[in-house]
């Protein structure tokens, strides 16, 4: 199967061509035509749109050359996302860990670039970045289990600073696996405690910590993964051991909980990456079951996308989430006929395959009658 | 000359009527009656035997019979008048060439040869069972007999040999009912896709309207659902059992106004719940709580001027014209209504669903949670207020403590004049400020809060 490019799919959508295009690196395959979740004949609400691997399915292929300065074609490096983690989406750009370059990949839609972190070195080199936050004033948050600590660039990619000693009475052993932002705190996913460490972003200070409290011991934080904080400030948090995904609100108390470990609807093997839309459908992606589950606010499974069987659109061994409606007009251009998107769902896998990009991107949408 | 031309006409018409035997039959002082109707049969007057005829010759003899009819039943109508057929409903009587059912032969006191005029109706009941077309409430044209406004005495393509479909024979009469019906945005299911006998008896019923039941019975035959939710809730709405039922707050046909209602819902509410006088003890009058006080008297000989205003702040439902938001209009198990559970009392300690009506439109984690800087703006610092005043296990204070459920000129709808208290009203006196307020009601000691900056009750003097 050929690789899966966003740029060639956007191109050949223009064309009015196939949606899904092989590129020219491998050997062409038959069209699969649009892949949608539920399947037909069921109404379509996920469309799978294409994915992104390196910089040529952003930018396009470049060729480099220019006769002015030397004379010749200068290579152009084709940069990869390697094995990714999470994935923030934030002013119109992605934000992309990369556990196996130690890098953040900044891909910016609109503008086509596909850039690594500018000061990825010295003070600010990254080591096992797993996930990222972004601020209002577009600092960046990325927390780097190989460092221990939430290592700080701003808007420009600049190294700022970084805290890993959060309190040292009580989290030195503080593993922060995943970071969001609500107004002006730091909220730190710390896996190894079992805790949302509330902190100060501009020193590191602890000023808070959730998620050991209650009384029922389901409730509680065990061994999470990855948490997201909609914009009410509400925090979902996923747990691997427990196989819940836990609500809680950003002054710590615990609202809610859904699913548990199984292998039924609604149920979870390893629950991943979460993210949750601004019409509060929560979106929990499963490893095990290589999918993502999408619930409503009543905890009711709306359905699942993504799942291995489909000749596009698969995941493999997905780990962050993002979904945005920033750059829709970008992505309405790979849609199906009558698909109007809503909002865009980008899911990243740790493992590529000629059928899996580093990046799958959905369309959440419906057929326009 | 003149009188020869007089001479010759009166002979002629006396060879005429000698001719036809009319002089004979009538004035012969035979069936002189024949002549004394008020409407006789045409042929009556001129022409006996144009119905009769010899069957012998010597008439009169006594004893016998001298002439025999021209023909049988209805042939012998039909030899003037246009026989009756190819019709779907044809009056019992027509199909059975039994025309003298109803018409008299030789004449009659009322046209057509009936022996009644405008009312009908013992003509009709000799053969239709009176009783139904008996009750408490009939049909106007019934009343009075006029069976033949609406149906066709002879034939009829209509069923119920009506001179016109069932919907275009009501509309006929009713014709400013039809006008309406004409322009209204909205109309009541069966008035649009059914006829109206549906739910009205065209000739007698029971109920007003000559409605086949009575409201709400009529009501529930399609309603059933409302019938069985109304037939376990804890109180249901007083009109509802009241003479007009459920026309008491619908129009039943049509409307400009969703619901079937015969103006805006605020208003059509406050009709009843906008007085001091209805009911026992009275209702308590919401306009009074929507409206600006009473503007002072106007000096003498001034006229006033100013209509009442509504208050600054309507409860989010009134400020859209809907009481329904809050109340259940046709019944509920909740205090005043409500379409969820609030305490009757005024202390109530919060527990989940105590106050489950508020919170359906309200933050549901408002009074949950001690601290929060999410769920509501009345806090100090990240110290709920909410929960402090609501979650005293022996004395929570209900919402309606501080807020008035409909409308005040303070924000959030925090009581003006206070809650009544016994014979006090506990005024609140809630200053706003940017990042907080204070109040100093008859409850505490004046307090403050402020969200950015915690006020410190501990250094505050009592």
């Amino acid at each position: 199967m050929a690789r899966i490019t966003l740029v060639l799919s956007v191109l050949v959508a223009l064309s009015g061509s196939m949606l899904l295009s092989g590129c020219a690196k491998g050997p062409a395959k038959p069209d699969p035509g649009p892949v949608f979740w539920p399947s037909p004949p069921a109404e379509p609400h996920i469309q799978f749109l294409g994915g992104i691997t390196d910089s040529v399915d952003v930018e396009g292929e470049k060729t480099g050359f220019s006769l002015i300065v030397t004379g010749r074609e200068d290579p152009y490096y084709i940069k990869k996302i390697g094995k990714g983690s999470g994935i923030t989406a934030h002013g119109g750009k992605l934000y992309v860990a990369s556990t196996g370059f130690g890098q953040v990949v900044v891909i910016d839609i609109a503008n086509r670039t596909f850039d690594y972190l500018k000061d990825n070195a010295g003070s600010g080199k990254l080591k096992k970045p797993v996930n990222t936050a972004v601020d209002e004033q577009g600092n960046l948050y990325v927390a780097d289990t190989g460092r221990d600590q939430i290592v700080v660039f701003d808007a420009a990619g600049n190294y700022l600073r970084a805290f890993g000693t959060i309190a040292e009475d009580e989290t030195a052993e503080a593993r922060i696996v995943d970071v969001a932002v609500f107004k002006n705190k730091l909220y730190a996913l710390d896996n190894r405690a079992g805790l949302v460490r509330v902190l100060d972003p501009e020193t590191g200070r602890q000023l808070d910590s959730f998620g050991q409290d209650e009384v029922e011991e389901k409730n509680n934080l065990a061994l999470p993964y990855a948490l997201t904080i909609d914009a009410r400030g509400i925090v979902y948090i996923t747990n691997l051991l427990s196989g819940r995904v836990l609500k809680y609100d950003v002054d710590g108390n615990f609202l809610d909980g859904l699913g548990r470990l199984g292998q039924s609807f609604g149920e979870f093997a390893r629950p991943r990456g979460v993210a949750v839309d601004s019409g509060g459908l929560l979106y929990v992606v499963d490893a095990g079951f290589s999918n993502v589950q999408v619930f409503d606010q009543q905890k009711r499974l709306l359905g699942f996308f993504g799942t291995p069987g489909r000749p596009a659109g698969s995941l493999n061994l997905p780990a962050g989430i993002a979904v945005t409606t920033d750059n829709l007009e970008h992505f309405q251009k790979l849609a199906a006929p009558g698909f109007r998107l809503e909002q865009v769902i980008f899911v990243v896998n740790q493992y590529t395959s000629p059928i899996n990009p580093s990046i799958s991107v959905y369309g959440y949408g419906s057929m326009q009658k | 000359m003149r009188s020869v031309f007089l001479l010759s006409t009166a002979l002629a018409i006396q060879v005429l009527v000698a001719a036809s035997g009319y002089a004979e039959c009538i004035t012969g002082g035979c069936h002189e009656a024949l002549g004394r109707f008020s409407y006789p049969h045409a042929p009556v007057i001129d022409d006996c035997l144009s119905c009769h005829v010899a069957a012998t010759t010597g008439h009169p003899q006594g004893g016998e019979k001298n002439f025999k009819l021209a023909a049988e039943g209805a042939a012998l109508c039909a030899q003037c008048h246009d026989a009756f057929s190819g019709e779907k409903g044809m009056h019992a009587p027509v199909a059975e060439g039994d025309c003298l059912a109803c018409h008299r032969v030789h004449g009659a006191a009322y046209p057509h040869l009936l022996d009644f005029g405008d009312d009908l109706s013992s003509l009709c009941f000799d053969c239709h069972d009176k009783a139904s077309f008996t009750g408490a409430y009939l049909h106007g044209p019934v009343a009075v007999g006029e069976c033949t406004s609406c149906h066709d005495p002879h034939v009829s393509g209509e069923k119920s040999l009506l001179k016109k479909p069932v919907r275009a024979s009501c509309l006929e009469c009713h014709a400013d009912f039809a006008a309406k019906l004409q322009a209204a945005k909205i109309v009541h299911e069966p008035v649009r896709k059914s006829p109206c006998t549906d739910c009205h008896n065209p000739h007698a019923a029971p109920a007003r309207y000559v409605l086949k039941e009575k409201m709400p019975d009529l009501c529930w035959s399609c309603h059933a659902k409302m019938r069985d939710r109304l037939s376990k809730v804890r109180v249901r709405h007083a009109p509802i059992d009241d003479a007009g039922s459920c026309s008491n707050c619908h129009s039943s046909h049509f409307s400009q106004v969703p619901g079937l209602l015969p103006e805006s819902e605020k208003a059509m509410c406050l009709n009843c719940h906008g007085e001091d006088q209805l009911g026992n003890p009275p209702l308590k009058n919401i306009r009074t709580q929507l409206l600006e006080k009473q503007p002072a008297r106007p000096a003498r000989g001034k006229k006033q001027e100013v209509a009442q205003k509504e208050k600054q702040y309507l409860h989010g439902p009134l400020q859209e014209g809907r009481c329904a938001g809050c109340h259940a209009p046709h019944g509920s198990d909740y205090f005043r209504l409500l379409t969820g559970p609030y305490p009757e009392g005024i202390y109530a300690p919060y527990q989940e669903g105590t106050y489950g009506f508020c919170l359906e439109c309200h933050d549901k984690y408002m009074l949950r949670f001690q601290d929060t800087s999410l769920y509501t703006a009345f806090r100090n610092g990240n110290r709920n207020l909410h929960f402090v005043h609501v979650s005293d296990k022996r004395k929570g204070r209900s919402c309606r403590i501080c807020h008035e459920p409909h409308a005040s000129n303070s924000q959030k709808l925090i009581g003006e004049s206070g809650m009544p208290f016994g014979d006090w009203q506990i005024p609140v006196r809630f200053q706003p400020t940017a990042t907080g307020g204070s109040c100093a009601p008859g409850c505490h000691r004046p307090f403050g809060y402020d969200r950015d900056s915690p006020v410190d009750y501990r250094q505050e003097k009592p």
